[in-house]
């Protein structure tokens, strides 16, 4: 906590923080859809964009810029309120999440230590958790205020979905925080110096990967928008810029699910460090990014691997199958936790 | 007045116009939305007082987990005859008056007992232990007894509620 | 030819003359595989009873002709097959004109429900007591009676609009809400607008409106167009498997005046239609995992595929839509020299293939998503009709190519593929193993393809009032086609019966009781083909009103639309 002669430093440096993050964050969000489109493309024996720049690197921008000029259309007999409101809240609340990770350990700037992380809540891991469970409203109110029938199914898909995963991903995160023994990300990420988690818990590693793939509509739990049967579900009426904003929502959901992956389950930043001083400081930041990029990598492939399940298949396997394991696994997890401490 | 007390005022104020516009509004889903700003100003409270915890608490099962639930019945509702049924019962200048002798009775009992009893007082610095830790202190060390009979009156209704959908099912 | 049995064909004339009881007119050859019985009208329905209970006759198709230049009447004509004993049964019934109305059979064979309401909205004669007797092929704002195959309606003639008319849509059950899928949806690359009746997600019925885009084909066959020009545009009749349509109107032209095609050509017709089932089939497994969301399937066997394109542009000169028939065999001759180039790529093809089947046959995820799914009973596939591979994943051995054996499949007889389960899986499991046996096929059909001549010389005009049926097995199933000879060069009657028309028409009863989820996978292991579109109907949501927009219209609002004008 800050004491008072620290306040505007302190907000200037948060605020450069979040400036950066953002930045960095829009961008790998672009090339994200460029990778995923190159990953399948290679898998599927195809070439992916190579027209604009080499090798397509500026099809995220050319996209970006066709998003843009694209004619907004509102459809007649939209709640105009709420059909505005759903993507923003869907964006927002993608973006809001990443502010609690860990992405390093500190740097030293003119005699400041500067935490690489936007803000270290002690309950930073409820905030996350609390953030993502908000991200239903997006899709729900999307899918109710278009006043149309494609998109009221999406919407109520999804939000079944999105509450049933959710279960049996906090439940996974429990059994992690059992072993922490706290809420905090970085106290979470420090204890893991020894061993990684995923050695502790890989059980609940497996359930929380999968409660993460459904949790961001991914294949093949991509339910909401199976166009097959949906049409382009809660997003059908949406076009333009709003649209951009759940296209890019999705994919920051995914870079949010990864980030915690990475810090719950593969010791974060930590990796080997040395070099001189600011090597020193910013290796972490370059493991904590690869470490990132691999799990995002894994998502594309299980899109390029695997078929769409149907709706009651993929209800039946989050309550039948992935709750019940998940509660046993936390159930012996803090067995064992209690009789350690004993 | 400090930035607390600004952030204080700001956010009582939203509680009380959005939970005034739940009521007001003919649109349900309307009303949910205006519910959940309803929640978060209240949960704001709580961060205010360095209640972390109970923010998150609030933010998940209320806003994440409830109101979803409560949105989802919501949104399934004939809107078109919705907006044609009466919105208040018939007795609403009464409910009005009694809501309204209440409020003075509470703002009378407060400003009489200002002497009386002493507020709690929010810690400028927070407190030694973790915010979790506290929280989970109290729920299972002080109040073991009634945490345990709260959760199985929960469990007791759950386990009703599953059987009356099952049996509508046959 | 494979042999007819004379005791079958003396046995259906006994069922005919039995059931008919002395109304019938006459009983004719025109071919060995064909028997045509002419019948009063008021004894078809008993004789079509007779052919499907004691025969099994499966009905193929109706015709209705409008022969009053010639015979001052009108004709419907049933055509049936006898499947196993290679017969065609043709009956046919004078329909007066001062009594445009004829028995329905569709009580006896559900299958013949589209057929009967299609020759009412193109001819006229209404089928008494048909169970649903509302408009099929006519756009919605056609003017009552006004009939398009009546020869006196020019075929260039556009009625005018009728105002206020309203789609005729079925009214869903009580308590069900209805689901539109189509006419234009993501997964169906053609317009056809089902509406699934819902109970929650559980589908309890389901209403059609298809033929959006009817192009009057046959129209300009029985009027504008004379024989020879006819394969082109029978061939652009279906935009994946046209080398079908052509080969069989042409077999039908041929078989209506005796004409043989060489051996040589017979064998090339086989080798195209065996190549057109592989890059159809290989098209059909791509789109099957688009639809349940598996891309990679799709990218892989269009891939796969694209090799099979080229070898059909290298012989014929084009990709698809090759031109190579004409009546009496073809315009085309398969060059020699790109046997080896076609065997190699063949390998490769049959390579990858097998390799598709393999990670396909072992998917967990595939077989939750297609097992059990849509399923067609044995029973209802023979009592709707069904054909192809849709039929034979029920059970009902039928294939035209060993039924009533054409081009040279006599002498390279393929192996039937059958499954019993009748769901998508098993359409999945019969499609993949007739692509690998068209592969063989093809190679089978290669080393032995004999010298000679392409095309048949024809000296004399084509005499008219015969009449020709032929059958080709096609990708999505039997296509059938009627050729029925006029004077001046041109056929009298061209009837075109595709696949997807019968099995369409099992849909209904294969969604019944599954989620909405299931039915683009379930409609999509039909492999269904539509056709393209030319127009575009509006409904007015708040009046529920129809309007039909023109070409021109079209046009006129999308200029509009380009120069910034807005279309409000």
């Amino acid at each position: 906590m800050a004491t008072h002669s620290d306040l505007p430093l302190l907000l200037l440096m948060t605020l450069a923080k979040v400036v950066v993050v953002l930045g960095v964050l829009l961008t790998a969000i672009a090339y994200i859809v460029w990778m995923e489109r190159k990953v399948v493309a290679h898998i599927q024996s195809r070439w992916g964009p190579y027209l604009v720049g080499p090798h397509g690197l500026l099809q995220p921008l050319a996209d970006a810029l066709k998003f843009l000029f694209k004619e907004d259309i509102v459809p007649d007999e939209v709640d105009r309120p709420i059909f505005w409101l759903a993507p923003l809240l869907a964006f927002t609340l993608a973006f809001l999440s990443i502010s609690v990770i860990p992405f390093g350990e500190s740097i030293t700037i003119a005699g400041h230590t500067i935490p690489l992380q936007i803000t270290d809540l002690n309950v930073g891991l409820l905030f996350v958790l609390a953030v993502t469970s908000l991200g239903v409203y997006g899709v729900a109110l999307a899918g109710w205020s278009s006043n149309s029938k494609f998109p009221l199914f999406g919407g109520l898909r999804s939000s079944a979905q999105l509450i049933s995963y959710e279960l049996s991903l906090g439940l996974a995160v429990v059994s992690v925080v059992l072993i922490a023994g706290s809420l905090s990300l970085r106290e979470i990420v420090e204890q893991q110096r020894g061993l990684w988690n995923i050695c502790k818990q890989p059980l609940g590693f497996l359930l929380y990967f999968t409660a993460a793939v459904a949790e961001t509509n991914r294949t093949p739990f991509d339910l909401p928008e199976a166009e097959a049967e949906l049409v382009g579900g809660y997003h059908t009426e949406y076009s333009s810029f709003k649209f951009a904003m759940f296209f890019m929502a999705e994919y920051a959901n995914m870079v949010t699910v990864s980030c915690l992956a990475t810090s719950l389950f593969f010791g974060g930043w930590l990796g080997p460090v040395f070099g001189p001083p600011l090597v020193r400081s910013l290796l972490p930041v370059l493991w904590f990014a690869l470490k990132v990029l691999a799990f995002l990598f894994v998502y594309i492939w299980i899109r390029g691997t695997l078929p769409r399940f149907r709706y009651d298949q993929l209800m039946g396997f989050g309550w039948r199958v992935m709750l019940p394991v998940a509660l046993l696994n936390v159930l012996g997890t803090s067995l064992i936790v209690a009789w350690r401490s004993v | 007045m400090t930035l607390l007390q600004i952030a204080f005022f700001f956010l009582s104020a939203l509680a009380l116009a959005s939970a005034i516009l739940v009521i007001t509004r003919r649109n349900a889903v309307h009303s949910v939305i205006w519910l959940i700003v309803t929640l978060f100003s209240v949960g704001g409270i709580f961060l205010l007082l360095h209640a972390e915890f109970l923010f998150a608490v609030q933010v998940i099962l209320y806003v994440g987990g409830i109101m979803v639930l409560f949105l989802f019945v919501v949104m399934l509702v004939n809107l078109d005859v919705a907006v044609k049924q009466a919105q208040f019962s018939r007795q609403w200048q009464l409910a009005l008056a009694t809501a309204i002798i209440l409020m003075a009775e509470l703002a009378y009992g407060i400003y009489r007992g200002h002497q009386g009893f002493t507020l709690a007082q929010t810690s400028a610095v927070p407190p030694t232990i973790g915010n979790t830790q506290a929280v989970a202190l109290a729920l299972y060390q002080d109040y073991m007894l009634p945490v345990e009979i709260a959760s199985v009156l929960l469990l007791v209704a759950m386990v009703g509620a599953v059987v009356m959908a099952k049996r509508k099912l046959e | 030819m494979s042999t007819i049995d004379q005791a079958t064909v003396t046995r259906v004339k006994q069922v005919v003359a039995a059931r008919s009881d002395g109304a019938l007119l006459s009983a004719t050859e025109p071919h060995a595989d064909t028997l045509q019985f002419a019948i009063e009208k008021a004894a078809l329905r008993a004789v079509v009873e007779g052919l499907v209970n004691e025969l099994q006759a499966r009905f193929m198709i109706s015709v209705g002709t409008d022969r009053r230049p010639v015979t001052g009447d009108f004709a419907i004509l049933h055509l049936f097959s006898l499947d196993h004993e290679h017969l065609y049964v043709l009956l046919e019934s004078p329909v007066p004109e001062k009594d445009l109305r004829i028995e329905s059979i569709t009580e006896i064979i559900p299958g013949a429900n589209w057929a009967e309401r299609e020759f009412r909205d193109a001819i006229g004669i209404h089928p008494e007591g048909h169970p649903d007797p509302r408009r099929l092929l006519l756009a919605d704002d056609w003017p009552e009676g006004t009939y398009p195959l009546r020869r006196d309606f020019p075929y260039n003639f556009q009625p005018p609009s009728v105002e206020n008319v309203r789609p005729q849509l079925r009214e869903p059950p009580a308590g069900a809400s209805v689901v539109p899928m189509g006419p234009f949806f993501p997964v169906l690359e053609e317009p056809a607008y089902w509406r699934l009746f819902v109970e929650g997600e559980t589908i309890v019925g389901c209403d059609t409106r298809i033929f959006y885009n009817h192009r009057g084909i046959e129209k300009l066959g029985d009027s504008v167009l004379t024989y020879n020009e006819i394969p082109y545009l029978a061939e652009r009749i279906c935009g994946i498997c046209g080398f079908i349509h052509s080969t069989c109107y042409c077999q039908a032209v041929e078989k209506a005046a005796g004409i043989e095609a060489p051996r040589r050509a017979r064998y090339i017709r086989t080798i195209m239609l065996e190549l057109e089932r592989i890059h159809s089939h290989l098209l059909w497994l791509g789109i099957a995992g688009h639809i349940i969301g598996f891309e990679t399937v799709l990218m892989q066997t269009w891939r796969i595929r694209e090799p099979v394109m080229w070898l059909c542009e290298e012989i014929s000169g084009n990709r698809k839509t090759y031109g190579m028939n004409t009546v009496g065999g073809l315009r085309r001759d398969l060059p020699n020299q790109t046997k080896p180039k076609l065997l190699e790529t063949l390998a490769e093809v049959e390579k990858e293939t097998i390799a598709v089947r393999n990670a396909i046959v072992g998917d967990t995820t595939l077989h939750a998503r297609t097992k059990g799914v849509g399923a067609l009973t044995n029973e209802w596939a023979k009592k709707i009709c069904a054909v192809g591979p849709p039929a034979r994943a029920s059970g009902v051995a039928i294939d035209a190519r060993i039924d009533h054996p054409y081009a040279a499949y006599d002498e390279v007889p393929p192996q039937i593929a059958t499954q019993e389960a009748g769901d998508t899986w098993a359409r999945v499991l019969v499609r993949v193993g007739e692509l690998l046996e068209s592969i063989r096929l093809v190679r089978e059909a290669l080393s032995s393809v004999p010298d000679g001549p392409i095309c048949a010389e024809i000296k004399e005009e084509i005499p008219p009032g015969r009449v020709g049926v032929s059958v080709v097995e096609a990708p999505r199933g039997e296509a059938v086609h009627y050729v029925l000879t006029g004077g001046d060069n041109r056929p009298y009657r061209w009837r075109v019966r595709a696949p997807t028309y019968p099995n369409l028409q099992a849909l209904p009863a294969m969604v019944s009781n599954g989620t909405i989820a299931d039915v683009p996978i379930t409609l999509g292991s039909l492999d269904p083909c539509f056709s393209c579109t030319e127009r575009l109907e509006t409904v007015d949501r708040r009046t529920n009103e129809v309007r039909v927009y023109s070409h021109a219209e079209l046009l006129e609002i999308s200029r509009r639309k380009a120069r910034g004008g807005g279309t409000r």
